[in-house]
C-alpha cells in the first residue's frame, strides 16, 4: 500500500518535472528579434511563388533568406536563377522556424495552419493577397517595398513598370483596336479551366488589345468551361496552356483533345509562357509583350465562315 | 415456359433503352444544342456542332456504353464465379487497383513510350487485384470475408495511387487521385475509344464464354466438375476477362463503382437467376446505366464537372447496405 | 455392362492419408452403400470415383482410367450427387434439373427440346413436376433432395454416386429415395450410395462396402458385413437383426464402452 503510494508519487514526480521541462523549452523559443520601429527586417524568408518574386526583386542584397521550392523551378518561376542562391523552403512551419526569420511574407492561399503556427511561435507574418489586375501589381510592391524597408527601390519598380505598360498601350496592335471589335481569345487549361472578369489573365489579354473569352461568357474568376462551350463559342483565338510541356498528367489530356485541332487551325493558336502569368510581378509585361506579338502575326488573317 | 418466353423480351427491352439512352447522349452535352441543328450538323461536317457531335459526344457515348457493359458484365461474372451476391470489380478494388496500374503508365512517363501502355498496365493491375480476391474468397462464400479483401485491396489501392501522384513532377496530379477513386466520361476522345474499346471486347468475349459453367457452378463447384465443367479454363477466363476489360475501361474513365453491383440484382429476378442468362442481360443493362448516370451528370451540374463515380455510388452504396441487411437476414 | 475398378486407392491430404489402398471392383448393378464411422473416407471415396479427387492408384470405369477420360465423357458416364444440397441461386426446379442436361449439350445453344423432355420425365419420376416453376429455394428439404436427384438423372447417367442422399429427410422420403436408387440399379445401372443408417443400407443395398479409418474393412453383403464383431470394432455398437420383408436388417441398439481411443 504504502509502497504503491510511493510510487505513484514518484511518477507523480518525474511527470511534472518532464512537464517544466516542456515549459522551459517552450519559454526558451528564440524571442523574435526585437526590431525598433521604423528598422528594416534582417532575415526575410518568402513562401509563396508570387511574394518570392517580389521579394527578390525588391529586397536589398542578403536581406531576403529563403525563398518557395517552387520559386527554383525553372518551369514555373520566371527568377529560378536568382532563386538558386538562397535557402529554399517548403512551406513547412518548422523549416521555416528554423531560418529564424524577422519577417515571413506568404500568400493569402499559403497553408493556414502554417501560417497561424509561425504566428504563435511569435513571427510576423503578412500575407499579400494574389495580383488580379496591374493596380494589384503596383500596390503589391509598394507594400513590399514598405515591409522591406525598400520603398526606393520599389518606387522606381513601379515607375518603370508605369512607363512600359503606357507604351504598350499607346502602341496598339495591327489595325485592331481594342474594345468591342477586338479579337476574342480564349484560354483553356489543364482540367478545362479559363478564366474570366477579375484575374489577371483577362488584364494581360486585354493589355494585349484583344478581349478574353471568359469575360463575353459572363465568367468571373477561374472556373470550368466544358470543351463544348469553347467548340461553340470558336473564339479567334484559343490559348492552351502547357499544351507544349507535354506534362504527363490526366489533367493535361484535355488539351490535346483532337476536336482542339480539328476546331483551331494552328495559327489560331496561341502559345504563352505561363511563367509570365502565374504571379502579377512588373515581370508580367513580358506576358503583354509575348501576347500582342503572337496575336499580331495572325490578324491579318480573315475569318473564313461568316457566323 | 414463361422466364424462357420473356427473356427475349427482356434483352431486347434492354437493348433499346441502351440505344435510347445513347441518342440521348448524344444530344444532351455540357452545352444546350437545338436538335434541328444537330441533325443538321449530319450535313455540315464542318460546323461546331458536328465536330462537338462527332469528337466529343460520341466518344463519350461510345465510353459510356461499352465501359458500363463491361462493369456490369464482369460484376454478374464475379458474383456466379465466386457465387457471391456481393462480388463486383469496384467493391473488390479491381477497378481501384487498375487505377493504380493506369496512374504509375501516365506518371512514370510510359505512355509517352507507346498510348496502348496505358491499358495494359491498368490490366496489370487489375489482374493482380483480380487473381488476389479469387484466392482470398475462391474457396470460402463468406460474405465478411469478400467484402474486408475488397475494403483492404481498395485501400491499398488507393493508397498507392495517391503515393504514386503525390510522387510526380506534374502540378496537377494531386489534384487527380478524385478523378481516379470515382472516374468521369468528360471530354474523352476518340483515342481512348480506340484505347478501351479493343480491350472491353476481348474481355467482354472472355466472360460472356464462362456463362455455361456459371449455371453448372450454382450447384457447387463438385458438381460443376462432375458435369464435364473444366473449372481451371472457367477461372481463366474470369480473371483475365475481368481484368482486361476492367483494366481496359478505368484506364480512360477511372474507378467506377456499383455499376456491377447494382445492375445484375435488378436483373437477376428477371432472368430467373440464371447467371448465364444474366450475362447478356447484365451487358445491356451496364450500358443503360451508365450513359444514364453520365447524362445525370452533364444535365444536374454541367459546369461542375461532378464525378461519374459520386453518381453511381449515391445510388449504389444504399444499395449495397440494403443488400447486406438483407443477406442478413436471409442467413439468419 | 458397366464395369468399375478400383485398385489401391490412396488419398493423402497433407501428411494424413483420408484412404488407404482402397480395392473392388463392380461389374453388374448393384446397389452399394459405402457406409462407415465420421470420418472413414466415405466422401473421398465417392469424391474419387467420380473423378473429382486426385489420388494414387487406379479407378478405371470400363477399363478406361478415370483420371485420363475427358471430362464430357466422365460426365455422361457418372451422375453425382453430393452431400450437400446447394443451389447458390434461387432458380427454378426445371432450371436446376436441365443443367443435368449439360454434358450432352453441344457448343454454345440452349436446352434443345430433347434436353426438356429428358428433364420433365426425371421430374415426373421423382414427383417433383409440379415445382417445375418454383424457386428452388422455397422447397422443403425432402422437395429439393429430390429435385436434385432429378437433375442426376437427366443428366443419363451410365453409373450414379451419392453422397448421403437420405440426410435430413423424413422416413417416407428415406424409404422413397432408396426405392428410386433401387429402380435405376434395376435399369441396369451400378448405384453407390454412402449412407449413415445401417437399417436402411442393409434393408436395401445388394453389397456394403464398409470403410475405417480409410481402410476398406468389409465388401460383402449386408448380412456378411454388418456382423457383431464388426459392427462392435468399427462403430462401438451393437445391434438387434430383424427381418424385413424377407431381408435381414440391422437395427443399431447399444452402445458398446470401449477402452481407450481406436
Amino acid at each position: 500500500m504504502r509502497a504503491s503510494r510511493q510510487a505513484s508519487d514518484a511518477r507523480r514526480g518525474a511527470a511534472g518535472r518532464v512537464l517544466a521541462v516542456l515549459l522551459a523549452l517552450a519559454l526558451a523559443v528564440p524571442a523574435p528579434a526585437a526590431l525598433a520601429a521604423g528598422e528594416a527586417p534582417r532575415r526575410v524568408v518568402s513562401m509563396n511563388l508570387c511574394t518570392d518574386q517580389i521579394a527578390m526583386l525588391v529586397a536589398a542584397p542578403g536581406q531576403l533568406v529563403s525563398v518557395s521550392h517552387l520559386a527554383a523551378r525553372p518551369d514555373v518561376s520566371l527568377m529560378s536563377a536568382e532563386a538558386a542562391g538562397l535557402a529554399i523552403n517548403h512551406g513547412l512551419a518548422e523549416e521555416i522556424f528554423r531560418l529564424d526569420p524577422d519577417l515571413v511574407v506568404a500568400g493569402t492561399y499559403t497553408t493556414r495552419a502554417t501560417v497561424n503556427l509561425l504566428r504563435r511561435l511569435g513571427r510576423r507574418v503578412e500575407e499579400f493577397r494574389p495580383e488580379a489586375s496591374f493596380a494589384d501589381i503596383r500596390e503589391n510592391v509598394r507594400r513590399m517595398g514598405e515591409l522591406l524597408g525598400r520603398e526606393a527601390e520599389a518606387a522606381r519598380l513601379i515607375a518603370a513598370f508605369d512607363a512600359e505598360a503606357a507604351a504598350l498601350a499607346a502602341a496598339p496592335p495591327g489595325e485592331d483596336a481594342p474594345g468591342k471589335g477586338a479579337p476574342v481569345l480564349g484560354s483553356f487549361g489543364a482540367n478545362s479551366y479559363t478564366s474570366g472578369a477579375g484575374t489577371l489573365e483577362n488584364a494581360i489579354v486585354g493589355a494585349a488589345g484583344l478581349r478574353h473569352l471568359g469575360e463575353d461568357l459572363a465568367i468571373t474568376g477561374t472556373t470550368r468551361l466544358p470543351l463544348e462551350a469553347l467548340v461553340l463559342a470558336d473564339p479567334d483565338y484559343v490559348l492552351l496552356w502547357e499544351r507544349s510541356l507535354g506534362d504527363p498528367s490526366r489533367a493535361a489530356d484535355i488539351l490535346r483533345h483532337p476536336v482542339l485541332d480539328a476546331r483551331f487551325s494552328s495559327e489560331r493558336r496561341l502559345s504563352a509562357d505561363s511563367r509570365a502569368w502565374i504571379c502579377g510581378t512588373p515581370l508580367t509585361l513580358e506576358a503583354v509583350k509575348r501576347l500582342r506579338a503572337e496575336a499580331s502575326g495572325g490578324t491579318s488573317r480573315h475569318r473564313e465562315e461568316g457566323r | 415456359m414463361s422466364a424462357d418466353r420473356r427473356y427475349p423480351l427482356l434483352l431486347a427491352g434492354l437493348g433499346l433503352l441502351a440505344a435510347l439512352l445513347f441518342l440521348a447522349s448524344l444530344g444532351i452535352g455540357q452545352v444546350w444544342i437545338d436538335p434541328m441543328t444537330l441533325t443538321a450538323a449530319f450535313n455540315d461536317t464542318d460546323s461546331a456542332e458536328a465536330l462537338i457531335l462527332a469528337e466529343i459526344r460520341l466518344p463519350r457515348a461510345l465510353l459510356g456504353a461499352g465501359i458500363g457493359a463491361i462493369l456490369g458484365l464482369s460484376g454478374a461474372v464475379l458474383q456466379g464465379f465466386l457465387r457471391n451476391p456481393l462480388a463486383e470489380p469496384g467493391l473488390l478494388g479491381i477497378s481501384a487497383s487498375a487505377s493504380l496500374g493506369a496512374v504509375i503508365a501516365i506518371y512514370a512517363g510510359l505512355t509517352a513510350l507507346h498510348p496502348y501502355a496505358l491499358p495494359l498496365c491498368a490490366l496489370a493491375g487489375a489482374l493482380v487485384a483480380v487473381t488476389l480476391v479469387q484466392m482470398l474468397v475462391g474457396r470460402s462464400g463468406d460474405i465478411l470475408v469478400i467484402i474486408l479483401a475488397g475494403v483492404a485491396l481498395s485501400s491499398l489501392a488507393g493508397a498507392l495511387t495517391s503515393l504514386a501522384l503525390n510522387l510526380s513532377p506534374s502540378p496537377f496530379a494531386a489534384l487527380e487521385i478524385v478523378f481516379w477513386m470515382l472516374g468521369s466520361l468528360t471530354d474523352r476522345s476518340l483515342v481512348h475509344v480506340g484505347l478501351a474499346l479493343p480491350f472491353i471486347a476481348v474481355g467482354g468475349v472472355m466472360l460472356a464464354l464462362t456463362g455455361r459453367a456459371l449455371d453448372a457452378l450454382a450447384l457447387g463447384s463438385d458438381v460443376a466438375r462432375s458435369l464435364g465443367v473444366n473449372l481451371d479454363r472457367t477461372r481463366v477466363l474470369a480473371v483475365v476477362g475481368t481484368a482486361i476489360g476492367v483494366g481496359g475501361a478505368t484506364a480512360v474513365s477511372g474507378a467506377i463503382g456499383f455499376v456491377g453491383l447494382i445492375v445484375p440484382h435488378l436483373l437477376r429476378p428477371l432472368v430467373g437467376h440464371r447467371p448465364s442468362r444474366l450475362l447478356p442481360a447484365s451487358a445491356l443493362g451496364g450500358a443503360a446505366f451508365l450513359l444514364a448516370a453520365d447524362i445525370a451528370v452533364r444535365v444536374v451540374m454541367p459546369e461542375r464537372d461532378l464525378k461519374l463515380g459520386v453518381v453511381t455510388a449515391l445510388l449504389g452504396a444504399p444499395f449495397f447496405l440494403w443488400l447486406l441487411i438483407s443477406l442478413r437476414g436471409r442467413s439468419a | 455392362m458397366i464395369r468399375l475398378d478400383c485398385d489401391s486407392v490412396t488419398v493423402r491430404r497433407g501428411a494424413r492419408e483420408t484412404l488407404r489402398g482402397i480395392s473392388f471392383s463392380c461389374d453388374r448393378p448393384q446397389l452399394v452403400g459405402v457406409i462407415g464411422p465420421n470420418g472413414a473416407g466415405k466422401s473421398t471415396l465417392m469424391r474419387a470415383m467420380t473423378g473429382l479427387q486426385a489420388h494414387a492408384g487406379s479407378i478405371r470405369w470400363q477399363g478406361c482410367e478415370l483420371a485420363a477420360m475427358p471430362a464430357s465423357e466422365r460426365a455422361r458416364l457418372i451422375g453425382y450427387m453430393p452431400q450437400e444440397r446447394t443451389v447458390h441461386w434461387p432458380m427454378e426446379c426445371i432450371e436446376v434439373v436441365l443443367l443435368g442436361r449439360l454434358p450432352h449439350r453441344g457448343g454454345v445453344g440452349g436446352a434443345s427440346a430433347e434436353d426438356l423432355r429428358q428433364a420433365r420425365e426425371a421430374m415426373e419420376r421423382m414427383d417433383v413436376a409440379g415445382f417445375a416453376r418454383r424457386p428452388f429455394d422455397t422447397l422443403s428439404g425432402g422437395e429439393q433432395a429430390r429435385v436434385l436427384i432429378a437433375r442426376m438423372l437427366a443428366q443419363a447417367p451410365h453409373a450414379c454416386i451419392a453422397d448421403e442422399p437420405v440426410n435430413g429427410l423424413d422416413p417416407a422420403h428415406q424409404i422413397a429415395l432408396m426405392q428410386v436408387l433401387a429402380d435405376l440399379v434395376a435399369e441396369g445401372r451400378p448405384v453407390f450410395v454412402s449412407l449413415h443408417d445401417l437399417t436402411l443400407a442393409s434393408r436395401w443395398c445388394d453389397r456394403l462396402l464398409l470403410l475405417d479409418g480409410g481402410r476398406l474393412v468389409a465388401d460383402g453383403t449386408p448380412g456378411e458385413v454388418l456382423d457383431e464383431n464388426r459392427l462392435a470394432g468399427v462403430y462401438g455398437i451393437r445391434a438387434e437383426h430383424i427381418d424385413i420383408g424377407g431381408r435381414p436388417s440391422v437395427v443399431p441398439s447399444h452402445l458398446i464402452a470401449r477402452e481407450g481411443p481406436r
